[in-house]
């Protein structure tokens, strides 16, 4: 970038604007392209495929952010392994300093990398990384209802949702009108 | 593609490299034994706290052992600059490391005989490492050359300490650390931002760098207000006027050997960080007088603050904590007359302070029980004698009574304030010189109030509440 007639900051204002024009334009495309059939369920907000349920203000149990905490630190180092791995290996700085800038930059990352490792077990071996994991606990219960019965309610239940919704567009989400045996 | 210059800079750096890493070695060694300490906190889990604690204290005599063959390696009327401009090494800033590394050791001492510490299922291994993380920012803070290295190294010691803070594990340590790291966050926020303005100013970052004698403060004094903000995190780790808030908290619900440290290691670090920006600054005349009624002030409100809110504090450690505020604002009367004489009265206030705090903390940690008011000593000092008069030993050296070392040490302080007045008659250091003096009443009678309850009291007796009223109506 020598030549050139951009500031440094010039650079990083390009990235800016190009990431946006690639959005935008991105998104418009997209948007001439698809057919547009909104209902209920697309226009609700999306929260990482959880339905958003009350308040955003709701305690988190702790582990979550540990574990988000780790997640960010290797994040961060991946930020960081990226220009490294770019410079690190060039021609011209290690014939300029007769290899040693190279055997630095691998030596600093080993230790770097090596640091978040040993970190990354710790936490492993202390257990911050378990979850919480729920148990399945199957009903007891046995039905003296034979199991056919059933499945005669569920298919008089079908036939009467094809006739109102005209039989082409079957919703496939779970229909409150559908029995399953226990 | 490489500019020439980018390419004989970076030999240049390279070349630097290596006799950087041997003035490094204390710091290195900490490091090391920090995560050599978590290995094996992975690798043998099951062993006892005493394993980890003497696997710390090797490591920490060695790193010390480092630390003194540095004496003969730098020469001791030279300045050494390491790793480019960060960092440089003085012979006083080798002692501040050595002072730094004896109240490490002290504290792991002390660690050694609290309960908390042998509790079965105690993390020894992460808590030692934090506290070696700490030593290691101190470490490099005392040699910070670079606004930078400055910031940096308050960051290390501030997350480990708001950790450390919470090594009780009971809702009152949560709040403790909780409340640290909130001040925390803002105070080195505070510092960025007044670091941003002088990077403005300068284009340079290098704390010793002529140009930061350029900064305009005279002619427009509330540029003043910028230098301030930029001092902000290290008044905030000595916990000095306006950033003193987090330290009663943070006392109450450490455990007592790191407030033991935590009292003595940041302020005597960061002293020596300010005492030289301060020496640096004062070769201009209006900064001089400018800085000089700075901290004037800053003692000033901290004596006054430290000492008129502990006379309310009926749990040891709270009363400790203002009484520490106030012991900065003593320490920081040194900063209104940087010369050598007060070169060599802030080495040995410092020191003396040290070794007071120390001995202090270590009454209080032999003595209190789990509650830790001031009423559980009473008559404790007839039952533990040597503990109680470690303790009033101390006491009486902190508030600077005649036959003690810390008499000798405010004396010098204050004979050298004495001497700046006379040069320069300013009505604000005769302020600080007569209220330093009379507060100085105040913190006798606080210390005292400790002692007598030690030895002289009978357990439950009425609490001589009314005495404070008096006290306080004779100033």
């Amino acid at each position: 970038m020598g030549t050139s007639q951009i500031s440094a900051f010039g650079w990083a204002f390009l990235f800016i604007v190009g990431g946006i024009v690639f959005v935008v334009l991105g998104l418009w495309v997209a948007s001439l392209l698809r057919p547009a059939r909104p209902n209920v369920e697309k226009l609700s907000a999306y929260e990482c495929g959880e339905e958003a349920v009350g308040p955003a203000w709701g305690p988190f149990h702790n582990r979550y952010y540990r574990v988000a905490l780790v997640f960010i630190l290797f994040e961060v180092e991946i930020v960081l392994l990226f220009p490294w791995a770019v410079v690190f290996g060039q021609k011209p700085l290690l014939a300029a300093t007769g290899g040693q800038w190279g055997q630095l930059a691998l030596l600093e990352m080993f230790v770097f990398v090596g640091i978040l490792a040993l970190g990354l077990a710790w936490i492993w071996a202390k257990g911050h990384l378990d979850w919480v994991k729920s148990t399945v606990q199957s009903p007891d219960f046995e039905s003296k209802v034979p199991r056919h019965l059933y499945e005669q309610v569920n298919e008089r239940a079908l036939s009467v949702q094809n006739k109102t919704a005209g039989g082409a567009a079957v919703s496939q989400s779970p229909s409150p009108t559908s029995y399953r045996q226990p | 593609m490489f500019s020439p210059e980018l390419i004989e800079s970076l030999r240049q750096k390279l070349s630097l490299l290596s006799p950087s890493l041997v003035g490094l070695g204390f710091e290195l060694m900490l490091a090391g034994v920090g995560l050599f300490l978590l290995l094996l906190d992975v690798l043998l889990p099951k062993k006892p706290v005493t394993f980890f604690w003497w696997v710390a204290t090797g490591g920490l005599l060695a790193a010390g052992a480092v630390l003194a063959g540095a004496h003969f390696y730098f020469p001791v009327e030279e300045t050494s600059y390491l790793l480019g401009k960060m960092l440089r090494i003085t012979a006083e800033t080798l002692y501040f490391k050595g002072l730094l590394g004896i109240s490490a050791l002290l504290t792991l001492w002390m660690l050694r005989g609290s309960a908390f510490f042998h509790r079965l299922d105690f993390p020894a291994g992460a808590f030692l490492f934090l506290f070696l993380s700490n030593v290691l920012g101190l470490s490099v803070l005392a040699m910070s050359a670079h606004w930078l290295s400055v910031y940096f190294s308050l960051e290390l010691v501030s997350v480990s300490a708001y950790l450390l803070t919470a090594f009780h594990f009971e809702p009152r340590a949560g709040e403790g650390s909780i409340k640290y790291l909130l001040f925390g966050a803002t105070a080195s926020a505070v510092m960025l931002y007044g670091l941003s303005f002088l990077y403005g100013f300068t284009g340079t970052l290098e704390i010793f760098s002529p140009t930061f004698l350029q900064v305009p403060v005279s002619k427009h004094p509330v540029l003043g207000l910028v230098w301030v903000l930029a001092l902000g995190g290290l008044l905030f780790k000595m916990a000095a006027f306006p950033f003193h808030i987090w330290a009663p908290d943070v006392y109450q619900s450490a455990p007592t050997p790191i407030v033991a440290f935590f009292s003595v290691a940041p302020k005597v670090v960061a002293l020596w960080v300010l005492w030289q920006i301060a020496s640096f600054l004062y070769e201009i005349e209006e900064l001089r007088r400018l800085f000089s009624l700075f901290w004037a002030g800053v003692a000033l409100l901290s004596i006054g603050l430290g000492n008129f809110a502990a006379l309310w504090q009926t749990h040891l450690k709270r009363l400790m904590a203002y009484s520490s505020i106030a012991q900065t604002g003593f320490l920081l009367v040194v900063l209104v007359v940087p010369s050598p004489g007060g070169f060599s009265a802030l080495l040995f206030y410092t020191t003396v302070y040290a070794l007071m705090n120390f001995g202090l903390f270590w009454g209080i940690a032999k003595m209190a029980s789990p509650e830790e008011t001031l009423d559980c000593l009473a008559g404790k000092g007839r039952e533990q004698v040597l503990a109680g008069g470690v303790l009033v030993l101390m006491a009486i050296a902190l508030v600077g009574l005649p036959p003690t070392a810390g008499f000798t040490a405010k004396l010098l302080i204050f004979s050298g304030l004495w001497e700046a007045y006379q040069t320069w008659p300013h009505p604000a250091l005769l302020v600080l010189f007569i209220f330093g003096l009379l507060n100085a009443a105040v913190f006798a009678f606080l210390l005292s109030q400790n002692s007598f309850l030690a030895f002289f009291q009978r357990k439950k007796h009425q609490r001589f509440a009314g005495k404070k009223y008096l006290i306080l109506t004779c100033l």
